[in-house]
């Protein structure tokens, strides 16, 4: 029996109405109004909807699931099979918007199993800390 | 695993077009934060550019010294880039042509008429033909005349910013398939062309756009990478050298800093 092949999409969601200029690490994942799992679930199905249309919609249908997703990051997984990953990156880089708030959806990794996406989400966030930690550091003056 | 020049081009992540906003009532904090927001994108070089439609006589470069001094403090790790883009829609333009265009890195054509677009992929000395994405071109993008400009070291622009907003999508989509035939996907750069913040994507998923259109995964990549680079240097090389075959020093289009080429031909 051969294996269902599916990719794992690691995302960030970040807003660009909140940047601000003196720390754009953080603002950029501040979000105005709470922004969780079921939102984002069906803000990424209508998106394949509108871009790729029935068509598209029916050929990931059955293997399109959000994994993961955290809002405190607002960083998730998406797993989508692997034949047509590209057509539902593509629908979500056209998400402009969810629940009301303009967004840019950023694809930070495509790995072929949960793990390593999870690793990579792990790494990502380490190297955030570290930017933040600095950021706070020359802020009050320990440089 | 390839090292050397592999390496250093999977490192290059550029947009070369990110409108000047002029209308902004604070154009330099409203650059600062599409900058800001570039590079938190992943991008390590990018080109603010400046459209002129009309006439060039009396219209100055907005990057002085100041200005691009201001920005550049906000991203020390950017290279940044000055552009110049003119919508051509006669040919009477060209006298005004060379002084200003010595203020700019890169110059860039956005031709309007099927006679403008014959002139800029054969005759003008420029770096990159940008075509409106945003509508139906006027005229058809004939293969031999694409060729001709992409051997002569002329980019073809594609932009996606427009794609994002509703009505533009058809059009941009239309249009980038057009350009990619009629180049045989052969020397295409990628750029955002974005008037606001929500609409630049990261260089992976714009790489994906590009390839969902229907251009080849590797000149995809290219196509914000080494193509966009060879389309900064030949702009360095005009503005910098003489006849483009003698050069003093140039600056490397990565971090600003001389490299010791004493002659490029």
């Amino acid at each position: 029996m051969v294996r269902l092949k599916t990719r794992y999409l690691l995302f960030e969601l970040l807003f660009p109405d909140s940047l601000d200029l003196a720390h754009p690490h953080e603002s950029l994942r501040q979000t105005k109004s709470k922004i969780e799992y079921r939102k984002v679930a069906d803000a990424f199905k209508q998106a394949v909807l509108e871009h790729s249309g029935e068509q598209g919609l029916g050929s990931v249908q059955s293997s399109l699931l959000v994994k993961y997703f955290s809002p405190a990051t607002m960083t998730g997984v998406l797993r989508v099979s692997r034949e047509y990953y590209r057509i539902v990156q593509a629908s979500l880089s056209y998400i402009t918007e969810i629940d009301n708030q303009r967004v840019i959806v950023k694809i930070a990794k495509v790995s072929g199993t949960i793990k390593k996406s999870q690793q990579a989400a792990i790494a990502k966030d380490k190297a955030y800390i570290d930017i933040i930690a600095a950021d706070t550091a020359s802020t009050i003056g320990y440089n | 695993m390839q090292l050397g020049k592999n390496n250093l081009y999977l490192s290059m992540r550029y947009d070369l077009n990110v409108p000047w906003p002029s209308q902004a009532a604070q154009p330099v904090k409203t650059a600062q934060k599409a900058l800001v927001l570039l590079h938190e994108l992943g991008y390590t070089a990018v080109a603010l550019n400046f459209i002129v439609a009309g006439k060039l006589k009396g219209v100055s470069s907005p990057f002085t010294d100041d200005v691009m001094h201001e920005l550049q403090r906000s991203v020390p790790g950017v290279r940044i880039l000055k552009r110049l883009t003119l919508v051509l829609d006669e040919q009477t333009q060209n006298q005004s042509f060379a002084s200003i265009v010595s203020q700019f890195d890169i110059v860039a054509v956005q031709p309007q008429t099927e006679k403008t677009l014959q002139s800029a992929a054969t005759a003008l000395d420029i770096d990159l033909i940008s075509i409106d994405m945003t509508a139906r071109t006027p005229f058809y993008l004939r293969h031999k005349l694409a060729c001709a400009a992409v051997s002569r070291g002329v980019r073809f622009e594609i932009c996606y910013g427009s794609s994002l907003d509703g009505e533009g999508r058809r059009y941009t989509v239309s249009n980038a398939i057009a350009i990619i035939r009629a180049t045989r996907g052969r020397g295409i750069v990628l750029s955002s062309g974005a008037h606001q913040l929500a609409n630049f994507r990261s260089p992976f998923d714009a790489i994906n756009l590009l390839t969902v259109w229907g251009l080849k995964s590797s000149a995809a990549r290219d196509a914000i990478g080494v193509t966009a680079r060879q389309a900064a240097v030949n702009g360095l090389l005009r503005a910098k050298s003489a006849k483009q075959a003698v050069i003093a020093t140039v600056e490397d289009a990565e971090s600003g800093r001389p490299t010791k080429v004493l002659r490029v031909a």
